[in-house]
């Protein structure tokens, strides 16, 4: 490799659109966990270092997978992270993963009321990709998808779920969110060992969440969806 | 912060980041936009559109309405959609019968266009700002942002009030475009006046001023649902800065061209690229002594543009004023034609280079004045602004006199200047080599500045029976 001595602008550097997602990710105080950052005992936010994620039951395992660091994600174990109280209003935030399984992976995100009552998640099934609530009121679907790696796109609004994929977006209405922060669940829904028929094998090298902000739709969140549409051209 | 390992193999990196890697396919980098421009224009397409998404408004199903709703011009195919009422009409102009749209709230109409808005920003005193009655020919593809009067509704289209020196540029372009059957753009034009007096500081209005338009172009482009790009910056400062040292205009104009670029959103609107006419002043400075510093300042500027894109357009010597030292309508239209034919040759990535004296040294009893110039030089024996002998040529702080002025004959773009005498210093300065610093006083009426000169390259531009030429910039060195 050649080194120059010098800085080049930004929008030179082959990274820049890593570095505007993250750029604007913090600057609306979101959030992103990327593998490369993880350890068994912890992994920390790339935008807020003081967002620490925590293992949940056996200890995590961070791996190379096609060039990329990544969670690895075993069947009928839980080996998943959770940040805790990451949406302090969980009627209304968004997320993106950056996800591969060659099977269904199963449950690969959620958010959980931290009392308790009708979590989210989304899950990667033999039936589809599927963001649903636990109550079962919302339910939006689409095709697995393509590709080694998939940038999946989630965003709970006004009482709406929608899941967004390879340019495809599904929705649903009639959502009942109860009051008071949520958790955040990468790799599993469950919080706890068990729930085994859950837990699927796959692999997750980043996960974004944005509390607040649905950047599916808002209009103040045209620069972050340029930014993802960006990251999702040039590095997934 | 540190990036995902992955499939790419940095070949360069500088000291921020990776600049070149290489994948299983081939080589990564990002272009400029303008390279994407420029990839956009030779493969044929309108204008890229590199733009984050565009946000999704609700697209309401286009509703029929009958023209007559319209008025009584020759329009048919009305439709309602969302804020615009669009229409095809058969409009006064040489652009022929089109489709045009019109804002749901009123105001002026204006063409369907391909690709980005444009905007032409401008910035000068008087003899930038001078306007006239009358419509562009091209009334629905250039438009002017004015800023409302009070009481005046703000619509974002307005109809036309006059003719200024952005307006002219905008149709001298387009007519270029349509003869050649080129794509017709909507271009914008933003006219900002800047006082007479020192270059203004930051919190000057005219800064803010210059912010409100180019928010203002934005939010068309929006409601357009295009993107927007800068076509040019329009500059002309020097005499009406009134400047005592030429090294303190150069700093302070380098200074000024820092902070109207950075007030430029170059990652929306593309780099600015400044267009400056050379302003020789109006007819009576004729005094060189006087107008050193202006035309001396001016001319640093040209041969040190600091970080900044800055094109001599022409001098201001060829254009004709009236009474007041203002260009005449006609003499605006020929400097919006050099004007929009200097811009036509940037953006087809051709330099456009008028004659810049960049070198005077001595050689015995003559003075050799070397040009920066786009082919052989001529010394115009018509002299159609006065010039005299000298063609614009004189010396100042020596007792030397000049006895005649020839091209030189081994270097078509160096000119000699013939002595009288040896080339004493007079005053204890060191003697200098003017260009269209100076000349004869002359009286009232007379259509050309008196600082002027006869020195021209051989490009022309034929229009409407007068003959264009690309005269030399003024300028002023110390004779090596």
């Amino acid at each position: 490799m050649l080194t120059l001595p010098f800085s080049v602008p930004e929008a030179a550097l082959t990274d820049r659109e890593s570095r505007d997602l993250s750029r604007l990710t913090r600057e609306v105080g979101g959030i992103w966990l990327r593998a490369a950052d993880g350890q068994p005992e912890g992994w920390p936010a790339a935008t807020d270092p003081d967002a620490i994620a925590l293992p949940v039951a056996e200890a995590p395992v961070f791996a190379p997978h096609r060039t990329r660091a990544a969670l690895r994600l075993t069947t009928g174990e839980n080996r998943g992270f959770r940040l805790p109280d990451a949406v302090p209003d969980p009627s209304r935030w968004s997320a993106a993963i950056l996800w591969a399984a060659d099977e269904p992976a199963l449950a690969l995100l959620a958010v959980r009321p931290e009392r308790g009552g009708n979590p989210l998640h989304l899950s990667d099934t033999e039936e589809g990709l599927v963001f649903r609530d636990d109550d079962g009121t919302a339910s939006a679907t689409l095709p697995r998808g393509q590709g080694p790696w998939r940038l999946t796109v989630l965003a709970c609004a006004d009482g709406r779920l929608t899941l967004a994929q390879d340019g495809r977006q599904a929705s649903a209405q009639g959502l009942r969110v109860p009051p008071g922060a949520a958790h955040l669940l990468v790799g599993h829904r469950s919080l706890r060992r068990g729930m085994r028929k859950t837990l699927g094998a796959g692999r997750i090298a980043g996960v974004w969440l944005w509390p607040g902000l649905d950047i599916l739709s808002d209009a103040e969140a045209a620069a972050l969806r340029g930014a993802l549409d960006g990251f999702r051209q040039w590095e997934v | 912060m540190t990036r995902e390992p992955d499939h790419n193999q940095t070949l360069i990196a500088a000291e921020n980041g990776p600049v070149i890697e290489a994948d299983d396919t081939g080589l990564v980098l990002r272009l400029s936009d303008r390279v994407i421009r420029d990839i956009a224009r030779r493969i044929g397409l309108p204008a890229a559109a590199p733009d984050p998404v565009p946000a999704q408004p609700p697209s309401a199903a286009p509703e029929r309405l009958d023209a007559a709703l319209l008025g009584d011009i020759d329009a048919w195919d009305l439709q309602r959609e969302g804020e615009w009422l669009r229409f095809l009409a058969h409009r006064p102009g040489p652009q022929g019968a089109r489709r045009y749209r019109r804002h749901a709230s009123g105001g002026g109409i204006i063409a369907e266009t391909p690709g980005p808005v444009l905007g032409l920003l401008s910035l000068g005193a008087g003899r930038r700002m001078t306007t006239f009655g009358g419509a562009p020919d091209f009334p629905h593809h250039v438009m002017a942002c004015h800023v409302p009067d009070e009481g005046e509704p703000d619509h974002l289209v307005h109809g036309w009030r006059n003719r200024g020196a952005d307006t002219l540029l905008a149709d001298a372009l387009l007519a270029l475009r349509h003869q050649a059957h080129r794509a017709l753009p909507l271009i914008v034009a933003l006219p900002v006046l800047l006082p007479p007096g020192p270059l203004p500081p930051t919190d000057h209005p005219s800064v803010a001023a210059a912010e409100d338009q180019l928010r203002r172009l934005a939010k068309l482009a929006s409601a357009l649902e295009k993107p927007a790009r800068l076509l040019a910056v329009g500059i002309e400062i020097g005499h009406d800065q009134a400047p005592t040292d030429a090294t303190q205009f150069h700093a302070e104009a380098l200074g000024w061209l820092d902070l109207i670029a950075a007030r430029i959103p170059s990652r929306d609107l593309g780099q600015p690229r400044f267009l400056m006419v050379a302003d020789c002043g109006p007819w009576w400075a004729h005094d060189p002594e006087r107008n050193r510093a202006a035309i001396e300042g001016q001319h640093r500027l040209f041969l040190r543009p600091g970080l900044h894109d800055v094109t001599p357009v022409a001098p201001s010597y060829m254009f004709a004023q009236d009474d007041l030292g203002q260009p005449t309508p006609e003499a605006m239209a020929e400097r919006a034609m050099i004007e929009a034919a200097a811009l036509d040759s940037l953006l087809r990535r051709q330099p456009w280079t008028c004659p810049l004296l960049c070198l005077a040294e001595r050689e015995g009893r003559t003075v050799r004045a070397v040009f920066k110039a786009d082919g052989p030089l001529v010394i115009d024996p018509a002299d159609p602004f006065g010039a005299g002998p000298g063609a614009g040529f004189a010396l100042a702080r020596t007792t030397a006199g000049i006895t005649g002025v020839e091209i030189a004959p081994d270097d078509p773009q160096s000119v000699l200047i013939y002595l009288d005498g040896p080339l004493e210093p007079k005053g204890g300065a060191e003697p200098r080599l003017d260009y269209a610093v100076g000349g004869p006083a002359l009286g009232r009426g007379t259509a050309h500045p008196a600082a002027c000169g006869a020195l021209r390259d051989e490009w022309s531009l034929d229009r409407g029976g007068r003959t264009l030429r690309r005269w030399a910039l003024p300028g002023s060195l110390v004779i090596r």
